[in-house]
């Protein structure tokens, strides 16, 4: 295991690179401390097309689906000149919040590719659930899939060759289960809107026992 | 005494006067008696006055009256037996008077025997032979156009055509072979018909072609667009391809502008020859010519525009089924078409097949856990980055 910031070699349970002192902390600067929410294709440089991101959220969806455990999400855009891209991965995969079909997956099993546009970098990052079964070139095959659609700047191309060579990297460690189960019925009464995979946004801002107060109430 | 004086005058002019009207009267009812009436005759009196029709005249004359047709009238004068195209014209829209006036009221002036000289029914228009119906002629047909006559110039073996006008064409082929240097037999064929193919008609009148140094047309009755005509060698050396190419070209021109069967090959053998005799000075002179006269076959055919049937229409090309080249490109792009869509449909069911391996089955990963490095409670910083551009 190397740095993400020197490339020197780390221990296990280190908790900052005893060369640069890189560290999750050391990136507070940069992002704070806060949580981020993010989906599986984050486009902040708005370099993807309607008809691509359409392709690769149903690419991912397959994936999602043959790899219930597993996510792969992408970043798109410009990124501080101090960082690179390894190194926001990273930091993401550990402070993210992804909006997955099943939000219950453990970002452990997750796999973060962030690219840069304006620079033409490529970085990725895996969790580690991951990072003890695949070797320790997983990595670099993964970017290695993307880098010819990157350079001809198909990014949907990228996202898809992303996944494939991670579906590919994991089939072989993986157990195939059949799936036997019918499609998800109604859910039972009493039921609350979560169980119909709808989330309040705005759950938290106002309890929801306490009443409107009313224009009179108010004089 | 005035007024009784002119009374008593008027009186005597009438008593001289009368005796002669009834001489009169008795000398016509001599001549021509009037008919009797029947009281059967007169219609029975159920309408007014104004509507009241004159009695027909049965056996006499018929009626000029407008309406429809008495059934009581004999089957000489029912319009519909009688109906002859020459009295068509007289049609009641066409009258003068716009009254309906039937042929049939003219039948009781005319002789039977010229009404009913109509003239025969139109025959229906020849559609033409398609070439995959063609027919090569029979050997008895061969042997006896081989067999004919020298003398025969019409060679109809087959009764094709009709007498008044194989007498026709006899004189007038007789009448050419006297005066031109090539006589001219004509091979009548059935419409789809034709002559096989290489085959020698060199002894065809018993010879008298070669002899003769004759010019041979072969004629399928009805369809002149595929006569071929066979010319001596001599004439071939003599005029050019196209001079013979436009000959055979202007007798099915010729011909075809009639429709009639009959028309046609009167026409097309009147065009031929006055064409032969044509082709008769671009010859040399055979007293002048020194060269001998070669035995051997001297028959060519004339090569002509490649003309289409008139009327024809084709609805589809040909299915090429004679020849063996065609039939196996036929085959062979029917294999690989019969591949193709086999290639295509294993191709979807495998796509299909993984499309549901996909959904039905789930890969699940073993649950290891590692300890953290560089503060990350998911991600330990294992990865990799590189620049694209």
């Amino acid at each position: 295991m190397k740095c993400p910031h020197c490339s020197t070699l780390l221990e296990a349970r280190q908790p900052a690179c005893h060369h640069c002192g890189f560290s999750l902390a050391a990136m507070q600067p940069f992002f704070g401390d806060q949580w981020v929410r993010l989906d599986r294709l984050t486009d902040a440089a708005h370099c993807l097309r309607l008809a691509d991101r359409h392709r690769a959220e149903l690419f991912l969806d397959d994936f999602e689906r043959a790899f219930p455990q597993v996510f792969v999400a992408f970043y798109f855009g410009a990124l501080p000149p101090a960082l690179n891209p390894q190194e926001v991965a990273f930091w993401l995969l550990n402070k993210g919040a992804f909006s997955t079909p099943q939000i219950s997956k453990r970002n452990e099993y997750g796999v973060t590719c962030v690219i840069d546009p304006a620079a033409g970098t490529v970085g990725t990052a895996i969790g580690y659930a991951l990072e003890s079964l695949l070797a320790e070139a997983a990595p670099a095959t993964i970017i290695q899939a993307m880098i010819p659609a990157l350079s001809h700047a198909e990014y949907g191309v990228a996202i898809e060759a992303a996944t494939e060579a991670v579906s590919g990297l994991l089939k072989p460690l993986a157990a195939a289960n059949p799936i036997h189960g019918t499609l998800p019925g109604a859910p039972q009464a009493g039921s609350t809107a979560a169980d119909y995979g709808l989330h309040p946004l705005r759950s938290g801002h106002r309890p929801v026992e306490k009443p409107i107060p009313t224009a009179r109430s108010k004089r | 005494m005035a007024y009784q004086s002119l009374i008593t005058n008027m009186l005597m002019l009438l008593l001289l006067a009368a005796p002669q009207f009834v001489s009169a009267q008795i000398s016509e009812e001599e001549i021509l008696p009037l008919p009797q009436w029947q009281p059967g005759d007169a219609p029975p009196m159920t309408q007014g006055f104004d509507d009241l029709q004159p009695p027909p005249l049965i056996g006499l004359l018929p009626s000029l009256t407008p309406g429809p047709v008495d059934s009581t009238l004999s089957p000489i004068t029912q319009p519909d037996t009688i109906l002859t195209p020459l009295l068509t014209p007289d049609s009641p829209e066409n009258s003068p008077a716009g009254v309906g006036y039937r042929p049939a009221d003219l039948s009781s002036f005319l002789p039977e025997s010229l009404l009913n000289a109509g003239h025969p029914p139109a025959a229906p228009p020849h559609i033409p032979t398609s070439a995959s119906m063609l027919k090569d002629t029979d050997e008895e047909f061969l042997r006896l156009c081989a067999t004919s006559p020298a003398s025969e110039l019409l060679i109809d073996p087959l009764g094709l055509i009709t007498e008044v006008l194989q007498g026709d064409l006899e004189r007038f082929l007789a009448f050419h072979a006297e005066e031109a240097r090539f006589p001219l037999y004509i091979i009548v064929l059935r419409s789809d018909e034709k002559l096989p193919t290489g085959e020698d008609l060199n002894d065809l009148a018993s010879g008298g072609v070669a002899k003769r140094q004759g010019a041979v047309l072969a004629y399928p009755i009805a369809e002149p667009w595929r006569a071929r005509l066979f010319l001596p060698k001599l004439a071939h050396d003599a005029a050019s391809d196209s001079f013979l190419r436009e000959l055979v070209e202007a007798c099915v021109t010729e011909a075809t502008s009639s429709p009639e069967v009959d028309e046609q090959i009167h026409r097309f053998c009147v065009e031929l020859s006055t064409r032969l005799f044509w082709l008769e000075k671009l010859c040399p002179n055979p007293l002048a010519s020194s060269k001998p006269v070669i035995a051997g076959p001297h028959l060519q055919e004339v090569i002509g525009p490649d003309a289409a049937a008139p009327g024809l229409i084709s609805t589809a090309a040909p299915v090429p089924v004679g020849d063996p080249v065609l039939r196996w490109i036929v085959f062979i792009l029917c294999l690989l078409a019969a591949l193709g869509v086999t290639a295509w449909h294993t191709r979807r069911t495998w796509e299909r097949y993984k499309a549901r391996q996909k959904r039905t089955v789930a890969w699940i990963l073993p649950e290891r856990d590692l300890p953290q490095r560089l503060g990350g409670a998911f991600s330990g910083g294992t990865g990799a980055w590189a620049k694209f551009r």
